[in-house]
């Protein structure tokens, strides 16, 4: 009797994590909306299938999956050589798949005279050590700098790609949207703002970063220089409901999603 | 005009390329770009699909080293990891008289690291050094210095030498010649100066707690002297060192509380280097250890603010005059990695007669030894990504003996491979 017991809990746990169909996602606060819009949709289509999603950050997600304690991992970089050195000493292999292209354009006002920026000038714009258009080419007019709140992971995109991780000056105006950066730097003519790759409006233009134009072209080949991939790692190649949900975010539908929030596609 | 590829036919261009890649033993991942990128460019592929093809080649590339099977690359050459730093360093002594020394150095430094099986590595690494000893055996510990002399060839000896196993979700134990702070989180050198690499046997552990805490834990089991007679009782070191990182936005936290036991007394001890260590007494150290660190305090810079204790509670010999202690401050970039990047570091310490063994503490203050208090400030700087200047400047003298004030003054220039 005590064996029959032992053996269907046995066939139970097997059948428990075999056959739940749950999948547990962490890491990249900034991958977080696709992967969050992304298990919603797969999970309405798929209800056997049960999808934890959590941030954190691309290190901890990197971490979580090398421990075995995620089954995706999001990261807005790629994995460090300390962390494939990890991952191998734990018998896992990092599989990559890029799932979109994160980049931010740089907009001023339509009247402004200046087209093109260096990445340099960027910084000292957003550090607070260039204050007038004069001193990046434009006129002697004062710069309003505008930028996305800090809760934004366009803002922690940004910070990354263009600040080398310094903070925006205090004064900045501060938006919630991409649309209301849009409306304010339309509205001010000295103003400098930044948004997603494609994001477009009236009364603003963008300017080439470093000789760079802004668009889905030169994201997608990396010329511009504020992109960069965003990722998903599994161990090794994905299998059942893993693989099919990194499908699915690789799909047409799954890249309209991406889209949708403010990233790159790949298709 | 641009052809669209379904996902068969993406898979098996990409099949073609890494194929076209791995056969032709070249280097790689930049063979993958140029031919995704012409394709691209052709409206074969979309830039996205290149994008994708480029990217997690290199990512397959990199995990496939890793692992050694990348099939480009032998297997040996995968599994081995080569790193080292060449510093040239000119330093001036100072002490009481005229007693003032200029010394030009240089420091080399190089090792391997291979991992024969899973869980398993092997680590071993040669350095610069004194090699004044018996049968030329390593003079001083504490320190990978060779002072020109001569046109002298420099020597080079064994500096490290271990085999490790990472216990699945527990632990890595590790023994031979193990690497400095193996054995115990070694803040700023209070006991050990950071150029012992010992002999023995350690073992090392992380576990996240959650929430921010990471609870870490060393231990070792250090052989002071491994020739002796049978019946004989070795002259070895317990270390036990329990910790927790605790890290929140930008403030970080990391603090530890060691145990260390020198079984030194009436047991037979070498003495063929400058560490002092004696056969009269043991030595039972309590030594907690703090460093908090809060970042983007001034734009990019960092501060820390850091303190470490050390009691000798087996006293027999130096009652009442056997605590040590460090303090001190960092501003700047939290680490000198690129052109530019910059900190500033002040630290005050003081170690009584009987804190610690004589010699094994920081050779720079006062040649490590005991009842010494003083100052150091240090400053780095990045020139390259990977070379770097620093400037040293300590200054200590004696607490209880007769005074005899001693500074030295290090310029250095380091390039890490």
């Amino acid at each position: 009797m005590k064996k029959a017991l032992a053996a269907v809990l046995a066939v139970s746990l097997f059948a428990g994590n075999v056959f739940a169909g749950k999948i547990i996602m962490e890491g990249s606060t900034t991958v977080l909306p696709i992967a969050q819009r992304a298990a919603e949709e797969f999970m309405d289509a798929n209800s056997s299938v049960d999808i934890t999603v959590r941030g954190g950050g691309s290190g901890v997600g990197i971490n979580s999956l090398i421990s075995g304690t995620c089954d995706i991992a999001n990261s807005s970089r790629a994995i460090k050589d300390t962390e494939i050195q990890a991952a191998v000493s734990k018998g896992r292999k990092a599989k990559a798949f890029v799932v979109a292209m994160d980049g931010i354009a740089v907009i001023v006002n339509s009247q402004n005279p200046v087209s093109k920026l260096s990445k340099k000038q960027i910084m000292d714009i957003y550090t607070g050590k260039a204050v007038n258009w004069s001193q990046v080419g434009g006129n002697n007019s004062k710069i309003v700098v505008v930028s996305r709140d800090s809760a934004s992971g366009t803002y922690e995109s940004f910070g990354e790609l263009a600040l080398n991780k310094q903070k925006v000056i205090g004064s900045a105006l501060m938006q919630a949207s991409n649309q209301a950066i849009v409306t304010a730097v339309s509205k001010t003519p000295g103003a400098i703002g930044y948004v997603g790759v494609g994001y477009t409006g009236g009364g603003i233009k963008s300017v080439a970063i470093d000789g760079v134009a802004a668009s889905k072209e030169t994201v997608l080949t990396g010329k511009y220089p504020y992109s960069r991939p965003l990722f998903m790692y599994t161990d090794g190649e994905p299998k059942g409901d893993t693989k099919n949900f990194i499908d699915f975010v690789l799909s047409a539908d799954g890249q309209a999603i991406a889209e949708e929030e403010g990233f790159v596609p790949l298709k | 005009m641009r052809v669209k590829l379904g996902t068969k036919q993406l898979q098996k261009v990409v099949l073609a390329l890494t194929a076209a890649v791995f056969m032709s033993g070249a280097a790689f991942a930049g063979e993958v770009d140029k031919l995704a990128s012409v394709l691209a460019e052709k409206g074969v592929i979309t830039y996205g699909e290149a994008q994708r093809i480029t990217t997690e080649t290199g990512e397959d590339i990199k995990a496939q080293t890793a692992s050694g099977t990348n099939p480009a690359i032998p297997a040996w050459v995968q599994n081995i990891k080569f790193s080292g730093d060449i510093r040239l360093r000119f330093q001036s002594d100072w002490s009481a008289g005229d007693n003032t020394r200029d010394r030009e150095r240089m420091r080399l430094r190089f090792g391997f690291e291979a991992r024969p099986v899973q869980n398993v590595t092997a680590a071993f690494g040669f350095a610069t050094g004194k090699f004044g000893g018996v049968d030329g055996a390593d003079a001083e510990p504490t320190s990978t210095n060779a002072t020109f002399a001569g046109f002298n060839k420099l020597p080079i000896g064994i500096d490290y030498a271990y085999l490790s196993y990472d216990i699945n979700n527990i632990g890595k134990i590790s023994a031979g010649k193990i690497k400095s702070g193996m054995t115990a989180w070694n803040l700023k050198q209070l006991i050990w100066d950071g150029d012992i690499n010992p002999d023995g046997v350690s073992f090392n552990m992380n576990k996240d707690l959650g929430k921010g805490f990471t609870f870490f834990g060393n231990a070792g089991w250090l052989i002071i002297n491994g020739d002796v007679r049978r019946q004989a009782e070795l002259a070895d070191v317990y270390i036990l060192q329990p910790g927790v990182t605790y890290k929140t936005g930008n403030i970080g936290i990391k603090a530890a509380l060691g145990y260390q036991q020198f079984n030194t007394k009436g047991r037979h001890i070498t003495a063929n280097n400058n560490i002092a260590f004696n056969s009269a007494t043991d030595y039972r150290l309590i030594n907690p250890a703090v460093e908090a660190s809060v970042s983007e305090v001034i734009g990019k810079y960092v501060v820390k603010v850091f303190g470490e204790y050390v009691k000798n509670t087996d006293d027999a010999l130096y009652k009442n005059n056997n605590e040590g202690g460090l303090y001190g401050i960092t501003f700047g970039d939290g680490k000198i990695g690129n052109r530019g990047d910059w900190n500033i570091t002040y630290a005050g310490r003081y170690l009584m007669a009987g804190a610690v063994p004589a010699a094994l503490s920081f050779s720079d203050a006062y040649g490590g030894a005991a009842d010494v208090r003083g100052f150091e400030i240090g400053i780095n700087y990045g020139l390259t990504k990977n070379t770097s200047f620093a400037f040293n400047y300590l200054s200590y003298d004696r607490i209880n003996g007769a005074k005899d004030p001693r500074s030295l003054a290090q310029c250095d220039i380091s390039y890490k491979f």
